[in-house]
């Protein structure tokens, strides 16, 4: 790699993890990206770096920096989220209001997927309970390299150790060879879509639930504000917002209240 | 109380002297207190010493299955506290669905790495105490 792409990716990871890698170490963080690169189907971390200066969007920032500092999506990541999500969340969408239209979920900046067939699992299970109810899941990434990941659905054996229970890898999981794939009937409750959140027109609402988990931080304030602007846009009245753990919205936006008692879910204000 | 007062314990039981040392680097890291057995009869005796808190085995040890080692442990006054976690290559699905039957609280595949480890041990209550 050539010394001011270096630079530059010791300057992102600074930005937005506050590590400071040593000059030394690149070796260790060249390796990521040729890892990161080969996802997006380039030839190398030099094409991935100009991808990046480029503009071609925050969800390929955040997949640099987590594959550099180790902290790449998992499985329920964050695990008290998700049980937060299907013990809490779940029970105010009753199949009694629910009638007129399915539980709609949108995952924004979705990645490889993990998050969402995370997700998938929990909607799975909690409607095999409630015979007639509904459920949508959406999931968007800007890369389209990530979406056909997503959509493959297809994991190495240290993904799928990260953070997902062995009970739900037998219940959810066939392996293919030396991989792990999710089975055809859960990917096929997921509709995957290519979307720029600050410039496309959210999907289809009203939407429930919005997870949009670790990637605002990578947008600047104004794409940040736009963004959340979209999704107040989609979600229905009283609709929930995951952010990640660390992540706030600015107390400006009138349309999200914090919910109490609970960090980073944010409840869209009565319209 | 001493830090080492705080260290949970655990035993790995596996045939493999590199397999155990790669789980004791990452154990320790950890902070975990590390015992090894190459064989199933030392892992027993060791347990009857103390129970550990988390016991890692494989599938089998010297031509020699877990199962019989799994049943003597629980048979153990304190035998039923102890987290089993088969660290195993054996990867097929119906091996983790007889692990499980076998009274696994996880399974690990191997390779592994920290990350599994820790994930895989947050989930058991394992690592709660770095905290206190």
């Amino acid at each position: 790699m050539k010394a001011e792409d270096i630079e530059f990716v010791r300057e992102l990871v600074h930005r937005y993890t506050g590590q400071r890698l040593g000059r030394d170490k690149a070796y260790l963080f060249e390796s990521s990206l040729v890892a990161v690169a080969r996802r997006h189907e380039l030839d190398s971390p030099d094409e991935l770096v100009a991808l990046i200066q480029a503009r071609r969007g925050p969800s390929l920032v955040r997949e640099v920096t987590e594959a550099i500092t180790g902290k790449e999506s998992s499985f329920f990541r964050d695990f008290a989220v998700f049980e937060f999500f299907r013990t809490a969340v779940l029970p105010r969408f009753t199949p009694q209001e629910r009638a007129a239209r399915p539980f709609r979920l949108w995952c924004a900046a979705c990645g490889s997927g993990a998050e969402t067939y995370s997700l998938a699992m929990i909607l799975a299970d909690w409607a095999r309970g409630l015979p007639g109810w509904n459920y949508e899941i959406v999931a968007t990434d800007i890369s389209t390299g990530a979406i056909e990941k997503a959509k493959a659905g297809l994991y190495s054996q240290f993904e799928i150790q990260r953070g997902l229970p062995v009970d739900l890898l037998l219940k959810y999981f066939r392996k293919f060879r030396e991989v792990w794939q999710v089975d055809a009937s859960l990917r096929a409750r997921v509709t995957f879509l290519q979307h720029d959140l600050r410039t496309d027109q959210p999907p289809e609402g009203p939407i429930d639930v919005v997870f949009c988990r670790y990637v605002l931080t990578f947008f600047k304030p104004s794409a940040k504000a736009k963004a959340l602007a979209r999704i107040a846009e989609a979600l229905a009245d009283g609709g929930m917002l995951f952010l990640g753990a660390n992540e706030r919205i600015p107390e400006k936006l009138e349309r999200f209240e914090p919910l109490p008692g609970v960090r980073s879910v944010y409840r869209r204000r009565h319209r | 109380m001493s830090a080492k007062g705080l260290m949970k314990n655990c035993l790995v039981v596996d045939d493999s002297a590199l397999s155990r040392t790669v789980a004791r680097k990452i154990l320790e890291d950890m902070n975990f207190r590390v015992c090894e057995a190459s064989n199933f009869g030392q892992g027993l005796k060791l347990c009857e010493i103390t129970v550990p808190d988390v016991v890692m085995v494989e599938w089998e040890a010297r031509g020699t299955s877990v199962l019989p080692f799994l049943a003597a442990l629980r048979s153990l006054a304190d035998g039923r506290r102890a987290a089993v976690v088969f660290c195993t290559s054996r990867t097929a699905r119906h091996d983790i669905v007889q692990g499980l039957a076998a009274g696994a609280d996880d399974y690990v595949m191997k390779p592994f790495d920290s990350d599994v480890l820790r994930s895989k041990f947050e989930r058991l209550g394992l690592l709660r105490e770095e905290i206190a």
